[in-house]
């Protein structure tokens, strides 16, 4: 790996802290003048100095370090952060997909979608792009459907328990009103058909909340 | 740099994705780390070792295409953090 590397210049030779900090501040945009005074002044170099006997870093030392130490240190830098990209985006690509990392098809997924980001050329990566918003917006219809889906079921689970709470209700009527002498003679009456008798077993169980049949009103009116 | 040391860091510094070894080839051999190009063949021999022998990296089925997809576990991704992070562009 190039920041270990062994340099043999000035600069070089001084503790990677200290190379670390004058990289920064040459990537910061600060003058070489104001680079010099960092490393001259510093307590690294001066004691490199009294042991070496050697003249103070000069600017054509610093304009070598530029074009070598600095120059890897830049390459190294761009690639932590590609590496830290990738991890960045199979960790997304792999939630936004369902959030389970332990799901088979989510890494496989990812894989492919990094292959094809990281070896597109930039059209190429245009198309991918448009390619993956019709699959957000596919996953959304879909979810939208799973939502209907989700509401018919409770709507069918909220029918399901009233139909039940109906037949239990009906159940007790019964038992309620079998004992009740004027309900058991509506019952009995021979002379009556099933609609006359619903009719009248409506009327004395419900009063005026009942409300007669309208196609029986029409009949008996006919 | 062996071959073994460049697949794990190509796929440690992808974690968690998966990739079958046609994609490793081709990428591996991109990356112009190795002196020459290497085969699927060769590829799919390391995997096996990375897999079986130290369980740096999982196998798992696509069921779309048939395929095996290979990815890093965490031990590989520790490993390779522990190796100095070579980067496979």
């Amino acid at each position: 790996m190039s920041n270990t590397r062994a340099y043999r210049s000035k600069i070089g030779r001084l503790p990677w802290a200290l190379r670390n900090e004058i990289n920064h501040m040459i990537r910061d945009g600060r003058t070489g003048t104001e680079v010099l005074a960092a490393i001259n002044s510093s307590k690294e170099w001066r004691a490199v100095k009294r042991t070496t006997k050697q003249e103070d870093v000069s600017p054509q030392n610093l304009t070598d370090w530029r074009s070598t130490g600095y120059a890897d240190w830049l390459t190294e830098q761009d690639k932590t952060e590609h590496i830290r990209q990738l991890a960045s985006l199979s960790q997304q690509i792999v939630e936004q997909s369902g959030g389970d990392p332990a799901a088979v098809g989510s890494r496989i997924l990812a894989g492919n979608l990094l292959t094809c980001l990281e070896t597109a050329d930039p059209a190429d990566t245009v198309e991918l792009a448009k390619a993956l918003t019709a699959l957000r917006s596919a996953e959304t219809n879909s979810k939208k459907a799973d939502i209907a889906g989700d509401l018919a079921a409770l709507k069918e689970r909220e029918h399901n328990l009233n139909l039940k709470k109906f037949q239990r209700q009906t159940c007790e009527l019964f038992l309620t009103w079998a004992k009740n002498k004027a309900a058991t003679k509506i019952v009995g009456d021979k002379s009556a058909n099933n609609d006359a008798k619903t009719e009248a077993l409506g009327r004395l169980m419900f009063g005026d909340l009942w409300d007669s049949d309208p196609e029986a009103d029409a009949s008996k009116s006919r | 740099m062996t071959l073994r040391e460049i697949i794990l860091a190509f796929l440690a510094a992808r974690y968690p994705a998966a990739f079958t070894a046609e994609a490793i080839t081709a990428r591996v051999n991109a990356s112009g780390l190795l002196d020459k190009p290497t085969s699927t063949g060769e590829v799919y021999s390391e995997l096996k070792i990375l897999c079986r022998k130290f369980e740096y990296i999982d196998a798992e089925a696509d069921t779309l295409t048939g395929n095996t997809a290979w990815s890093a576990t965490t031990e590989g991704v520790r490993e390779w953090h522990i190796s100095g992070q070579l980067h496979v562009g």
